[in-house]
């Protein structure tokens, strides 16, 4: 197969004064599709070009399956990148870009233009290949990028904020797009996005950034249902987050006394007495009269698929609460029940 | 209220230097058509005759033939070796990278006569025997900075991803260069060229104090101004204005346009 793992040891990055990235280790496996999702300026773009030999490391060193290739340049290495703009050329036809890096590998014209062509028709632009990538549209381009970090299989494809260039609707389209060509082509895929919702769309795992370290890692699923810091949590998706203390527990749950929802069972472990952190997805609470803790509604907004509740706890705490469509919505400044599911709060690290 | 005074008072300026600068040359282009031996009013006849002697005398088209040749190849040699210049100017982190760039663009502020002097001086003592090739290599540092200046600004205004995209595509530094760069680069690089041409062209100093019997087209006016008046000069410095004018006018041309 020619998916390549890449292996990452401590690798760290300065700018001069600037520390983009702390040391990090990372494990990609071969034919994986990894996002590596955070905020702007947390280091993703300067881990990618690492990995592309675009930036020289400060410290550790990178694998490409089980090469060592941290002092290659990039063009010795077994993986092409994708830039955010593109980076098409612009005074080469549309074929001559497709096939540029073939032409590097010393093929023949004939073999390039036959392969140039195969891939203008798998991206949907056969008969496009005359043209100046300056007479496509964002998403073409973005084709056309693909397909030539893709002509040479390299054993790992990076992938700069794929779509950041393209409107939202086109975006949706071309995350789809680009999952099922990942299956197709088999390659392992290294992707960076600040769009959680993008990351978890594409990927197999995801590496959550800030600040130059990785803050988690895990399956799409895993970093939204257990989130480890409160970092993690707002990042992906909304949530509130309520303090509390351990007052007992057994095996996986422990049961935390809470300011502003009473007796609270969460899943994880913490010494009884111990101060926690908690935070709940707003689809989890649930408004129930007949339940003790009380809030009191401060805003109602209709997000599209559901009516988003603000509230303030007794203790004053910022709630957010999802309220399936249809259900009835209480009016600003009513008193509402608010119940908890066992389980459905989420243990913070402190 | 001031402002409108401003544009005015600077229109004005304008224009006065305008006048100071073309009119002699006007002057000398309505000479150039005089049938009198000396520059006279009313002008007596109109004749192209000195057009012709130009064309007929062999000094001026020897002298023509030896400008454009020297101003060629000082041209093209300042426009590679300022792309060379200007490419790693813009890329690469070195130490005593700002000197470096002092060095190559003092010769702008250093006046020429001085350059042409030591120049003389240095290849004396080097042994070096005054000719063209010689007043060639110094005209190359003459006109230097203007080709690094020029091709500088437009290396940096280029993504830097074009080029990495090629090296992650398996191509070498220098084939990035050729592959991507340089097409990038086309209409500043003719541009360039064009620029250093009209510089070289009638550069007098340094042609001066380096060539001995091969001279140039201003040493050829200069010794014919030198000794005693010749009306064909009129007609000779007008075709040089207006051919200078038009590669001035192309190379800006050029440059406003920007690369595609
Ligand atoms: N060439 C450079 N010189 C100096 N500092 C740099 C350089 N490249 C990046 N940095 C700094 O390193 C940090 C990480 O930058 P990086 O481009 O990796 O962020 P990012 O996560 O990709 O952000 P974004 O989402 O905005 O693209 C930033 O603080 C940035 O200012
Ligand atoms: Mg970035």
């Amino acid at each position: 197969m020619r998916a390549k793992s890449v292996t990452i040891r401590g690798v760290s990055k300065s700018f001069g004064p600037v520390q983009a990235v702390h040391p990090v280790d990372l494990i990609v496996q071969a034919g994986e599709f990894l996002t590596l999702l955070g905020p702007s300026g947390c280091g993703k773009t300067t881990v990618l070009r690492m990995i592309a030999g675009l930036e020289a490391v400060s410290g550790g060193t990178i694998l490409v399956g089980d090469e060592d290739v941290t002092s290659q340049p990039p063009n010795r290495r077994d993986t092409s990148i994708m830039f955010q703009d593109y980076a098409l050329f612009p005074h080469k036809s549309v074929r001559d870009n497709i096939a540029y890096g073939l032409k590097m590998r010393g093929q023949s014209a004939a073999d390039r233009a036959n392969a140039a062509e195969g891939w203008l028709a798998r991206i949907g632009l056969a008969g496009y290949g005359d043209r100046l990538p300056s007479a496509l549209s964002g998403g073409q381009r973005q084709r056309v990028a693909l397909a030539r970090a893709l002509i040479l299989e390299p054993g790992v494809l990076l992938l700069d904020e794929p779509l950041g260039a393209l409107d939202a609707g086109l975006r949706r389209q071309l995350q789809i797009e680009l999952r099922r060509l990942h299956r197709d082509v088999g390659l392992t895929f290294i992707a960076v996005t600040h769009d959680q919702e993008e990351a978890m769309t594409m990927s197999d795992r995801i590496a959550v950034m800030r600040d130059g370290r990785i803050e988690q890692l895990g399956t799409p699923q895993d970093i939204y249902d257990r989130p480890q810091t409160e970092f993690v949590a707002r990042f992906l998706g909304r949530c509130s987050v309520i303090e509390g203390r351990v007052i007992g527990g057994d095996g996986g749950t422990i049961q935390v006394e809470t300011a502003a929802l009473g007796p609270v069972l969460a899943n994880g472990t913490a010494a009884p007495g111990s101060k926690v952190r908690l935070a709940l997805r707003p689809e989890v609470l649930i408004l129930d009269q007949t339940a003790s803790a009380r809030a009191r509604v401060t805003d109602a907004v209709f997000t599209g698929n559901a009516i988003r509740l603000a509230l303030t706890a007794a203790d004053g705490t910022g709630l957010e609460l999802d309220l399936p469509r249809g259900a009835p919505v209480p009016d600003t400044g009513a008193e509402a029940g608010l119940r908890l599911p066992p389980g459905a709060a989420i243990l913070l690290a402190s | 209220m001031t402002g409108a005074i401003t544009s005015r008072a600077l229109a004005l300026l304008f224009w006065i230097t305008a006048a100071v600068i073309y009119l002699p040359i006007g002057v000398m282009a309505v000479f150039s058509f005089s049938a009198a031996r000396y520059q006279i009013l009313p002008i007596p006849a109109y004749t192209t005759e000195w057009y012709m002697r130009v064309f007929t005398d062999g000094q001026y088209s020897a002298g023509f033939l030896n400008s454009v040749l020297l101003a060629g190849a000082v041209s093209l040699a300042a426009t590679l070796i300022g792309f060379a210049c200007a490419y790693s100017l813009v890329n690469a982190r070195f130490p005593g990278k700002t000197a470096f760039t002092l060095l190559v663009l003092a010769p702008l502020a250093v006046p020429l006569l001085l350059v042409g002097i030591a120049l003389r001086i240095w290849t004396t003592m080097l042994g070096l025997q005054p000719s063209l090739p010689l007043a060639g290599v110094g005209q190359v540092l003459y006109v230097l900075p203007l080709a690094v200046l020029n091709l500088r600004n437009r290396i940096a205004q280029l993504p830097k991803s074009h080029e990495e995209a090629a090296w992650a595509l398996g191509a070498s530094r220098l084939r990035a260069i050729v592959d991507v760069i340089l097409p990038a680069c086309r209409a500043s690089l003719l541009a360039t060229f064009i620029l250093c041409f009209t510089f070289a062209f009638d550069e007098f100093v340094i042609a001066y104090f380096l060539t001995n019997f091969s001279v140039t087209l201003p040493i050829k006016i200069w010794t014919t101004l030198v000794t005693g008046f010749d009306p064909t000069i009129n007609a000779l410095g007008t075709m040089v204005f207006a051919f200078s004018l038009m590669l001035g006018v192309t190379a800006q041309w050029l440059l406003m346009r920007k690369d595609r």
